[in-house]
């Protein structure tokens, strides 16, 4: 324990934090709340794999560099040809682009504010509309959480209208480079008003410019009655990138919110925290996550739903591919509370092993309070199965091309729920394209 | 919804019915722990010097550890120097048969319905009688003794087969293991040993029952079995308690080492006095029990109907190191009125191609908690190793709970693992269909818990399988209409 403490990156922020000029903060509330948050922050420090939360993964050795904390130069041209190769072919959609978590409205290509409202969070902090969001209970104690709600600056702030079905998806890039080591912690809020509709297709990039870049983001999502939101998670990072990520959702009643989390190889470490919080009753949820995990990846995952009304329905199927020396995580937490009565919940974890040297540690977890649900996981870890393999050759399929094409069954649960066409291909071939190299030299 | 209340309610004041006290002059330690205390138990029973030391060992591991705080229940403060760490029956001579016996404490095992009598044993099972912390006797002795089987107290053990003591107690669950493993090294008081040689099959069911009968004492009584090469032994646990208002701490440690293509079946019906329906007094159940495949095709089974104790907590563990060696768990854990389950098993896959299987149901009423906390590890050497878990929670009544932490690792690409774990109520309409067959609610109920519970309960010998099927109706008895 005490070796976080001592740190020079903890001390840095500890700095950092005492340090900023205290008069600058209008909002007393929110002061208080980074008050509150860089107290338990400075007091416990950096998790551990002594939380019960971190035991598989170790942030340390993430922790070891030196990070500033301001963002310098950047090169123009260099960040309008990564938002062009950032850009889902032939999808039409809105565009918002985030560099270094600011929002960037040359770059973007967003609509009329009848169809949405994009504005830069700074510009919304100090309102009406962020009170509820000043803080989060879900997070209390999560110390990840509490850096960022002490330092954030900077993100974007999305609210799609009562009423309103927008009309394209919004394609939304997070763009990420750096001079020098970065440290980042932006926060974002979304919005989705009654009887409103929106599909959001994250994508999180960087420019690879062989800086370090660690990331701690925090997004709110309301999702509020009758209405609908799709998010997708696309995480194509560098391998130099580091991120951190706490996604909080609330849903209220009569609501649908799907979330698609794809992990692909890259960053060295993805750290994943989805919360669905189950506001009202007749909710639906849909939870899906791919992970590709290569090289000496680490990728982890942690999802948990709090079921505290009744009729409600979540599904989740999380599954995984590991290659080369990689090194996945998945912790699903179901809680039914017991007015929750009527709960239906369903969780999947599988796991496909396709190197020795890989390594998984999976940990479904159902807490239930009441006795009237339907609540299940399963969870596998393990190979191809020969029988499957066989059958595939037995009809004179190569045994290189049968195995592929289990890998891509594998995947299939995933990848078929995607609705939106363009997306799905895009998703596809992201996939194929990572897998290529290490499959091959496996297969 | 009258009807269920009613029955809840019968169920909530079902009373427990091995609580009675068995008036016998006991000789009991002064209450408190320190030095002096783990010295006194030794020299009572005339230990080595090799023994003490160890004991010692276990005593300042106990000291330095912290009580551990990631279970899923708030833990009871356990003051250690209010408890007695040491009585028996005070007439401490050997009996050479069964009419010797102070015969109240015979009245005890005939109440318990133990088989002890000679009719009984015509039904060929072998009883270790361990009375609070004493082991009190050791029934069909001479017929095992014929075979080269031992099995007697573990203080005999130690004076007539130091040698197999000194090799193997601890070997599976050291002294550092955890705080209340490091107590009972300190202070156990006895328990049972057994050893089975090469390629004898141990022709009867080996059983154990135990009781804590003393007020404020601990029981910690710890068993040692060893099954060498090509042998076989299935081995039964009960227990008992009479009705306190204080709670009563049992720390057991149980040991388990089957040598190659040996198996060892071990089946546990624990039926500790849970407490009262506010969750007043009953036995901490606090138990690490463990055990280790070490040759190849080495086999042992862990089976288990809890339905006693206020706290249940413990995780009967498997190390799978001989290759080809395989471990079982099967468990029926009930929790009803105010009783906590934490339990589970923990399987660390070592050697190539072994085998798991995990069977675990949980059945919740009344406020009762229950959780699973499973961990299967596959191990980098852990090649083709196979795991197959299942555990499934019941829940009766709208105020109890029922979770699961199954941890699963994997470091080996072809070992392969699969988890499941449904959680439901009964169903309105299975009851239905047998009310329509003229099944009243009560048999219905019981009817499915069994059947829910069967997986399991196939797995108990005979005897304890008849036992348990009765524990479960009984306690469940009419709780959902």
């Amino acid at each position: 324990m005490a070796d976080q403490f001592t740190t020079p990156f903890y001390n840095q922020l500890v700095a950092e934090f005492e340090n900023a000029p205290k008069g600058e903060e209008t909002n007393s509330e929110l002061l208080k709340s980074r008050e509150d948050a860089f107290e338990l922050f400075k007091a416990k420090g950096f998790p551990t794999s002594k939380d019960e939360d971190w035991k598989f993964t170790n942030l340390t050795p993430f922790l070891t560099d030196t990070f500033s904390l301001t963002t310098g130069k950047v090169d123009q041209d260099q960040v309008k040809n990564a938002v062009n190769a950032a850009v889902i072919p032939g999808l039409d959609a809105w565009m918002l682009v985030l560099l270094n978590g600011e929002v960037q409205f040359d770059l973007s290509v967003l609509p009329e504010a009848d169809q949405f409202n994009v504005q830069p969070l700074e510009e919304v902090i100090s309102t009406e509309v962020y009170k509820n969001y000043i803080t989060c209970k879900e997070a209390e104690g999560n110390r990840m959480y509490a850096l960022n709600a002490a330092f954030f600056t900077n993100g974007y702030f999305l609210e799609v209208p009562k009423n309103i079905v927008v009309n394209k998806p919004v394609q939304i890039i997070h763009l990420y480079t750096a001079a020098e080591n970065m440290f980042f912690q932006p926060r974002h809020l979304i919005i989705v008003n009654e009887n409103a509709k929106a599909e959001l297709i994250e994508v999180s990039v960087s420019l690879g410019n062989a800086q370090r870049v660690l990331m701690n983001s925090v997004s709110q999502v309301t999702v509020k009655e009758n209405a609908n939101l799709i998010q997708y998670t696309i995480q194509d990072n560098a391998a130099e990138d580091r991120l951190i990520n706490y996604n909080h959702v609330t849903q209220e009643r009569s609501s649908r919110y799907d979330n698609f989390t794809f992990n692909l190889p890259g960053a060295e470490l993805i750290r994943n925290n989805l919360e669905i919080v189950l506001n009202g009753t007749a909710t639906e949820t849909h939870l899906l996550g791919l992970y590709l995990v290569a090289g000496h990846q680490l990728t982890d995952n942690h999802t948990a739903i709090h079921h505290r009304f009744p009729h409600c329905d979540s599904n989740e199927i999380y599954k995984g591919v590991l290659l080369d020396k990689g090194k996945a995580v998945f912790n699903g937490k179901v809680f039914v509370e017991r007015p929750a009565q009527k709960t239906n919940a369903f969780q999947q974890n599988n796991n496909l092993l396709l190197s020795d040297k890989a390594q998984v540690f999976a940990k479904p977890q159902l807490e239930i309070f009441a006795d009237d649900v339907k609540c299940s996981h399963g969870c596998t870890v393990g190979q191809f199965d020969p029988e499957s393999l066989f059958y595939l050759q037995s009809r004179g399929i190569s045994e290189e091309s049968a195995r592929k094409l289990l890998v891509e069954a594998f995947m299939f649960d995933v990848t078929q729920k995607i609705e939106n066409e363009v997306v799905k291909g895009y998703v596809q071939s992201l996939i194929y394209k990572k897998m290529e190299n290490s499959l091959a030299t496996i297969i | 919804m009258e009807k269920d209340d009613l029955m809840l309610e019968q169920l909530a004041n079902r009373e427990y019915e091995f609580g009675f006290v068995t008036a016998i002059d006991m000789d009991i330690s002064e209450v408190g722990l320190n030095e002096d205390t783990v010295r006194f138990i030794s020299a009572k029973k005339n230990e080595p010097q090799w023994l003490l030391d160890w004991r010692m060992k276990g005593f300042k591991a106990f000291q330095k550890q912290e009580m551990p705080h990631w279970q899923n229940f708030k833990m009871p403060e356990i003051d250690f120097q209010s408890i007695s760490y040491y009585a028996a029956p005070k007439q401490q001579a050997k009996y050479a048969s069964l009419d010797e016996v102070d015969p109240e404490l015979l009245r005890t095992f005939e109440k318990l319905g133990i088989p002890m009598s000679e009719q009984k044993q015509l039904a060929g099972v072998a009883v270790d009688v361990v009375f609070d912390s004493v082991s009190v006797t050791t029934t069909y002795k001479k017929h095992l003794n014929e075979l080269g089987i031992i099995f007697c107290s573990i203080s005999d053990a130690v004076k007539d087969h130091p040698e197999l003591i000194q090799k193997y107690l601890g070997s599976v669950v050291p002294h550092t293991d955890n705080v209340f493993a490091s107590l009972n090294t300190a202070v156990f008081s006895d328990g049972s040993f057994v050893y089975i040689p090469k390629g004898v099959r141990c022709p009867m069911e080996l059983s154990t029952y135990f009781r804590i009968n003393a007020e404020n004492t601990g029981q910690f009584e710890r068993t040692l079995i060893i099954a060498d090469e090509d042998s076989y032994v299935s081995y039964l646990e009960g227990c008992t308690a009479p009705m306190r208002d204080e709670n009563q701490l049992h720390a057991a440690v149980v040991e388990l080492i089957a040598m190659k293509g040996a198996e060892i079946k071990y089946s546990t019906v624990q039926n500790w006095y849970p407490g009262d329906k506010e969750g007043k007094g009953g036995i901490f159940n606090f138990v690490t029990k463990r055990g280790a495949c070490r040759g190849e095709r080495a086999k042992i089974s862990w089976t288990q109907v809890e339905t006693g104790s206020a706290i249940t907590w413990k995780y009967p563990s498997i190390l799978l190191q001989g290759d080809y060696s395989s471990g079982e768990f099967y468990s029926v854990a009930v929790t009803n009125n105010m009783q906590i389950a934490d339990t589970g098993t923990k399987i660390h896959h070592i050697g190539a191609h072994t085998k798991s299987r995990i069977i675990s149901k949980g059945i919740s009423a009344g406020q009762g908690q229950n959780s699973y906390r499973g961990l299967v590890q596959m191990g980098a050497k852990a090649a083709y190793a196979r795991n197959f878990t299942q555990c499934d929670s019941l829940l009766i009544g709208d105020r109890c709970g029922a979770h699961t932490f199954p941890y699963i690792e994997s470091k080996n690409n072809t070992a392969t693992i699969e988890h499941e774990a449904t959680t439901s109520k009964i169903g309105e309409d299975q009851v239905f269909y047998l009310n329509q067959r003229g099944i009243d609610a009560e048999q219905a109920i019981a009817l499915i818990v069994n059947g829910y519970a069967k997986d399991v309960l196939n797995q108990l010998p005979m005897e304890f399988a008849v036992e348990a099927q009765k524990l479960l109706s009984l306690t469940l008895e009419g709780s959902v209409g």
